[in-house]
C-alpha cells in the first residue's frame, strides 16, 4: 500500500515538478522577456532608438573605415602625383650631362650636415661634382662616391664658405653655411637687401642657390646679414640631379661673366624665330640665325607668345 | 655567451644605429648608461667609424671628441658614482 502511494507520489513530482518550475521560471522571467522582446521588435521610439543607435553606431564604424580607406587613397594619390610633377620637372631639366639621384638621407637623419643619394661611381657620379635641385639650382657637391651610394656636402654646412652674387644690390659677397639648409651673405650696412633678392654661387655654372628670406640687421653692428634658404627645403628633397663633371675653380672674370650671362638669361626666353618679332638689326647682332628669320612684321621689339 | 655578454653587444648594436641614424634622444641617455655600465672603449672606435664615413666637410670630429669625452669623463666620475661599491 506504502509503495504504491510512493510510486504514485514519484510519478507524479517526476511530471509536476518540471512544469511547475518551467511555470515559475517562465513567470520570473517573463518581465525580462518582455523587455528584449520590447527592446527587439517593439514599434515604439525608445527601442528604435536603441535598436537604430547600434545599427547607426555600426554604420558609422564601418564609414569611418571606409573614409581611413579613402583618405589613404587620397594620400597615396596625393603623393604620387607630387612624385610624378617632380620627375617630370626633373627629366624635363636634366640635360644629358646630369644623373638623376633619390635622396635617401638627409641632415637630421644622418650625422653631420649631409646629404645620401642612391647613386654612386657604378653610375656615373664623380668626387667633387655638383648636385642640383631642378634646372640650376645647386645645392652642394659630391665629396665621397661609394658604388652605389655618395655623400653630398651642402653649400650650407655650417663654417662652410663660398662665393656669392646677390641680384639687386648685385655685389659679391662671401656667404657661410649655417646648417640645416640655410646660407648667410653678410654685406656692410647701407647696402639695400631685400627679401627675394636672388643669391647666385658663381663659382658653379647655373649655380643659383636661392633667395633671401629674412634679413638681420642693427644699427649698432657693422654688417647686416641676409639668410638664404632654396626654394625646396631640405627636408622635402626627394630628388636631385648630379654633374658629370667635377668643379673647376673658376676665375673672377669667369664668376662675373657667369654672373652677367645668368642675368641676361633670367628673364630671356627661347622664342622660336617664327614667333618672334623684331627689327633685322637687332637679330644681326643677338643671333647669328638671323638671317633665316622669317616675316619680320615690325620695327618694335615685341614678343609674341 | 653569457647574458652580460650577449646584453653588452645588443646594447651596443643599438646604439650604434641610434648613433647612425642620428637618433639622439635614445641614442645620448643609452650611451651614458652604457659607458657607465661597461668599460666601453668601442664606443670611440664607432665614433671614429661614424666620423671617418660621414664627416664629408673639414670640421671638427664631434662624435669622436664627443665619444672621447664620454668615456674619459665616465672614468673620472665612475668611482664618485660608485660610492657605495667602495664601501
Amino acid at each position: 500500500m506504502y509503495v504504491c502511494g510512493a510510486l504514485a507520489t514519484s510519478v507524479l513530482l517526476y511530471f509536476a515538478i518540471p512544469a511547475v518550475l518551467s511555470g515559475t521560471a517562465t513567470i520570473l522571467l517573463y518581465p525580462f522577456d518582455s523587455v528584449r522582446f520590447w527592446l527587439a521588435e517593439s514599434g515604439s521610439s525608445f527601442p528604435r532608438y536603441i535598436r537604430e543607435r547600434s545599427v547607426l553606431d555600426a554604420e558609422l564604424e564601418a564609414l569611418k573605415v571606409t573614409l581611413a580607406t579613402e583618405q589613404g587613397t587620397e594620400s597615396t594619390i596625393q603623393k604620387l602625383q607630387i612624385e610624378n610633377e617632380e620627375l617630370r620637372r626633373l627629366t624635363g631639366a636634366i640635360p644629358d650631362s646630369r644623373v638623376l639621384a633619390r635622396v635617401i638621407g638627409r641632415p637630421g637623419t644622418l650625422p653631420y650636415d649631409v646629404v645620401m643619394l642612391d647613386r654612386g661611381s657604378a653610375h656615373g657620379v664623380i668626387e667633387h661634382a655638383p648636385v642640383y635641385l631642378g634646372a640650376d639650382q645647386v645645392i652642394g657637391f659630391v665629396s665621397k662616391v661609394t658604388a652605389k651610394s655618395s655623400l653630398v656636402t651642402l653649400v650650407t654646412t655650417a663654417g662652410f664658405s663660398s662665393t656669392a652674387y646677390v641680384f639687386g644690390p648685385n655685389i659679391f659677397t662671401f656667404a657661410e653655411g649655417m646648417g640645416g639648409g640655410v646660407l648667410r651673405v653678410s654685406v656692410p650696412q647701407g647696402i639695400l637687401l631685400r627679401t627675394g633678392d636672388l643669391v647666385l654661387l658663381p663659382a658653379i655654372d647655373s649655380g643659383v642657390y636661392g633667395t633671401i628670406s629674412y634679413i638681420e640687421t642693427s644699427a649698432t653692428q657693422p654688417e647686416q646679414y641676409g639668410y638664404v634658404t632654396p626654394s625646396v627645403p631640405l627636408q622635402s628633397l626627394y630628388y636631385v640631379s648630379v654633374g658629370k663633371e667635377a668643379v673647376t675653380t673658376q676665375s673672377f672674370t669667369e664668376a662675373e661673366l657667369l654672373v652677367e650671362n645668368m642675368r641676361s638669361t633670367l628673364f630671356t626666353v627661347d622664342v622660336p624665330l617664327d614667333r618672334l618679332v623684331t627689327p633685322e638689326t637687332d637679330l644681326a647682332t643677338s643671333s647669328p640665325a638671323s638671317n633665316t628669320a622669317p616675316q619680320l612684321q615690325s620695327s618694335t621689339s615685341v614678343v609674341g607668345l | 655567451m653569457t647574458y652580460h655578454s650577449s646584453c653588452r653587444i645588443i646594447c651596443f648594436s643599438i646604439i650604434a644605429l641610434m648613433w647612425y641614424f642620428n637618433v639622439l634622444l635614445v641614442a645620448v641617455p643609452l650611451s651614458l648608461w652604457y659607458v657607465y655600465q661597461y668599460q666601453s672603449y668601442e664606443v670611440i672606435v664607432l665614433a671614429v667609424v661614424i666620423d671617418i664615413y660621414f664627416m664629408t666637410f673639414s670640421t671638427l670630429p664631434y662624435y669622436t671628441l664627443g665619444a672621447v669625452g664620454l668615456v674619459g669623463g665616465m672614468h673620472i666620475l665612475k668611482p664618485f658614482l660608485r660610492t657605495k661599491q667602495l664601501l
